[in-house]
């Protein structure tokens, strides 16, 4: 018999199945591969944020910078890029002591509430479940995302702030102090997480909200949430530089990021036909004057889309075009194509089906259209086994997490963990930060600019892959090891098993290998220095 | 229960957008299944190697267009170089020695930072073609490996090679061709840019050029 109770399960059976394959998909062997660079900052000063109180960039034997030293004060404090990334991971170093696993956990568990507060907001405002539930689905197996949330950076939690934000700008905030100080509390610490992020998010939002909502929006009310925000972030505009920092802003890169960001959102988030589809259908307040749609998902639709589409637009005049700072954007879309699958099931159930199943499964809908149109942004170092060809995105995930990968950075810690003496000099070319994490040495050079080396360093790691500087000059550490390689002979090489891959556990669909490159780029091989002139540390 | 159509008439308009939206996703569906390259390798074997060939020549167009476009923009550097030097060695045109030629209009207003700016723009564009190099070279040798005996030398395919793969192996041999002239081009570029860097009105701090020790 059909009783409220047997209905409540079958609601909730699909929101537990969701979060359970999140949970394992997000947990799962979570600390496979070590930190990569840009991980090993955020554990790195929160190691130090452990000892010193504040994010620090010097320990007293290592210096933490990416910048050439540019991102820290006198005092060494970290003052390139807001500190909440830094304290949930030294919360959870805190609490589970100082690995990768402890340092990825925080983030990955804020991807699970991510997909929850994802199915909640659609389930809460719209009480459509089944578009809860694909919604849930689709950001449950977007590879990409997962592979961001289980990094040891902001990247999940900005997605979260995005979606909690836009859950309380859904509520009555109008009239009741929950929802609004939510809001105002959702964007504040996205400020503090990413100011980028909030920059882009805000501005897009706002203007969708008044060109959408504009009814719905009380100008007083309005009015208190700008400032209380305002107040929110102000100390942070001070404390992390942001004017110094607005001076790397580049007009002339608009156009160039602009492309970079509409390929990487075709190819990654959106496909480009259910992109076309959405113009079609909006076709009529476009084109006509019909007006904008009155009913309610219909106009949350767009309000979404409108938020995403300002969103990059504000992003492009950034220094970098990154699809990192389009991560906090999956949830939004997820919501859109969960939408789409649901009018695709209700207008010709089997078209949905397999509509759901090519999202949900596979990249082909994103990357096929694009490389009929020649439009796909396919760099040449890919290869078949990456997300810029036709895959099977899951698969290639579990195969990474079910198989060990000889991540670079895997090599390089565990051969210099078990030759090289505590306090020992490591000069590298890159990836310094998760070598400083993981060993008890001296590790110099790399992105951190000139290196001042009172003695030969006892280590040298050249890399691959050149690196240049934001003057587009070769890295200080690029040079040296060079200089120190060709002029003297006190060094002995020692090749590593494994390739030197450019970045290790990078994210980015551009360069994340998920099995062995199928193309080896080059050996890895470090420099030892001979005996008799090693220093004993 | 639902009418079925009698033959020979057309389906209703919605009966149209239900079959191309089925026909379409279908479409998507079989040709990703056949792209995927286990599938692809079962049925087209050395497909995967032509799509990887035909990046790889698109990178080389990227090349020479970017190897174009440094040499412009060492050229005008150069030019712009000349008359500053022309200028200032006039005494009647000092005061007017804020010279640019054409694709530096910014320089009326500062030379020096026009100047930067150029430089910079050259640079970049530098990086951007060393860093092709780089990885095409890496996707030679790797495809060279993938054909089991490297290809010989002297610009021919070695005798062992036959059809498929020898016809490969005469077209990696082309683009090492390609890449030689690339590399020789950007080295040349590299160091006129260098010498103009440390002739320019604020030179930056120098370092030595090298395409990835290559």
């Amino acid at each position: 018999m059909d009783n409220p109770l047997n209905r409540g399960h079958r609601f909730v059976l699909p929101l537990i199945i969701i979060l359970a394959l999140g949970a394992f998909l997000l947990l799962f062997h979570l600390d496979h591969r070590p930190f990569w660079q840009d991980e090993a900052e955020t554990a790195g000063l929160a190691k130090n944020v452990l000892k010193y109180g504040v994010p620090r960039a010097y320990d007293g034997l290592n210096i933490i910078s990416q910048e050439q030293g540019r991102e820290f004060d006198q005092n060494f404090l970290w003052r390139w890029s807001p500190w909440l990334q830094i304290y949930v991971t030294a919360a959870a170093f805190r609490l589970g002591g100082l690995t990768t696993y402890a340092g990825r956990f925080p983030f990955a568990v804020l991807g699970l509430v991510c997909i929850f507060l994802v199915y909640r907001l659609v389930s809460h405002n719209f009480g459509d479940r089944a578009w809860a539930f694909w919604s849930a689905a689709l950001l449950t197996c977007s590879v990409p995302f997962l592979l961001y949330a289980r990094q040891c950076r902001y990247y999940s939690l900005g997605a979260l702030l995005t979606v909690l934000s836009i859950y309380a700008f859904k509520k009555d905030w109008q009239s009741k102090t929950g929802p609004a100080l939510l809001l105002c509390l959702a964007l504040g610490l996205l400020f503090y997480t990413n100011y980028l992020l909030f920059l882009s998010f805000t501005g897009a939002a706002f203007l969708a909200a008044v060109l959408l909502y504009y009814s719905e929006m009380p100008w007083t009310r309005s009015l208190t949430l700008i400032i209380g925000t305002g107040i929110i972030i102000l100390p942070g505009l001070f404390l992390f530089r942001i004017q110094q920092q607005a001076t790397m802003v580049n007009l002339g890169a608009i156009n160039e990021n602009l492309v970079k960001y509409c390929a990487d959102f075709f190819q990654f988030m959106f496909p480009l036909p259910v992109a076309l589809y959405l113009l079609w259908h909006w076709g009529r307040i476009l084109w006509t004057r019909a007006g904008l749609p009155k009913e309610s998902p219909d106009r949350f639709i767009l309000f979404l889309a409108l938020v995403v589409i300002g969103n990059i637009l504000l992003l492009t005049p950034a220094p970098q075009g990154e699809l990192r700072y389009l991560v906090h954007l999956y949830p939004l879309c997820v919501i859109v194509l969960g939408w789409i699958i649901c009018r695709a099931w209700r207008f010709h159930k089997f078209s949905g089906a397999l509509l759901a199943l090519l999202l949900i499964g596979t990249n082909w809908l994103n990357v096929l259209p694009m490389d009929w149109l020649g439009l796909l942004n396919r760099p040449v170092h890919n290869d078949a086994a990456m997300l810029t060809y036709p895959n099977l995105p899951l698969k290639l995930y579990l195969s990474e997490l079910t198989s060990p990968y000889p991540d670079v950075n895997q090599n390089l810690i565990r051969y210099l963990k078990a030759h090289a003496q505590p306090g020992e000099t490591i000069l590298t070319a890159y990836g310094d930060l998760p070598l400083q994490f993981y060993t008890s040495c001296q590790v110099l050079g790399a992105l951190q600019g000139h290196s001042h080396l009172t003695r030969p360093p006892d280590w040298l790691v050249p890399r691959w892959y050149t690196r240049w500087n934001r003057q587009y000059d070769l890295n200080a550490s690029e040079v040296l090891i060079r200089q120190l390689l060709s002029h003297t002979t006190d060094y002995q090489p020692v090749a590593l098993a494994g390739e030197d891959e450019i970045f290790g556990n990078q994210p980015d669909p551009y360069f994340h290998h998920f099995v062995p490159p199928m193309e080896s780029s080059a050996p890895l091989v470090i420099y030892e220095k001979k005996s008799p002139s090693r220093h004993t540390p | 229960m639902k009418k079925s159509l009698p033959p020979g008439i057309p389906p209703k308009p919605s009966g149209w957008g239900k079959l191309l939206l089925a026909t379409g996703l279908l479409v998507v569906f079989v040709l990703g299944l056949l792209q995927l390259y286990p599938v692809q390798h079962f049925f087209f074997p050395g497909k995967y190697q032509a799509i990887r060939l035909n990046l790889v020549r698109k990178e080389c167009r990227k090349i020479d267009k970017g190897l174009a476009s440094l040499q412009t923009q060492v050229d005008n550097l150069t030019k712009l170089r000349d008359r500053t030097a022309q200028l200032t060695l006039s005494p009647s045109n000092r005061a007017l020695a804020t010279p640019s030629p054409t694709p530096a209009d910014g320089a009326r207003s500062n030379p020096a930072s026009s100047w930067q700016s150029m430089i910079h723009a050259a640079k970049k564009k530098r990086v951007y073609v060393a860093r092709k190099l780089n990885y095409i070279e890496v996707i030679l040798k790797s495809m060279d490996r993938a054909l089991n005996t490297p290809c010989s030398a002297d610009g021919s395919p070695s005798s062992s090679r036959t059809g498929e793969n020898g016809k490969t192996c005469q077209q990696i041999l082309e683009i090492r061709a390609l890449l030689r002239t690339a590399c020789d081009r950007l080295t040349d570029l590299s160091k006129k840019l260098e010498k103009l860097q440390e002739s320019g009105t604020s030179p930056q701090a120098k370092t030595r050029f090298d395409i990835g020790g290559r």
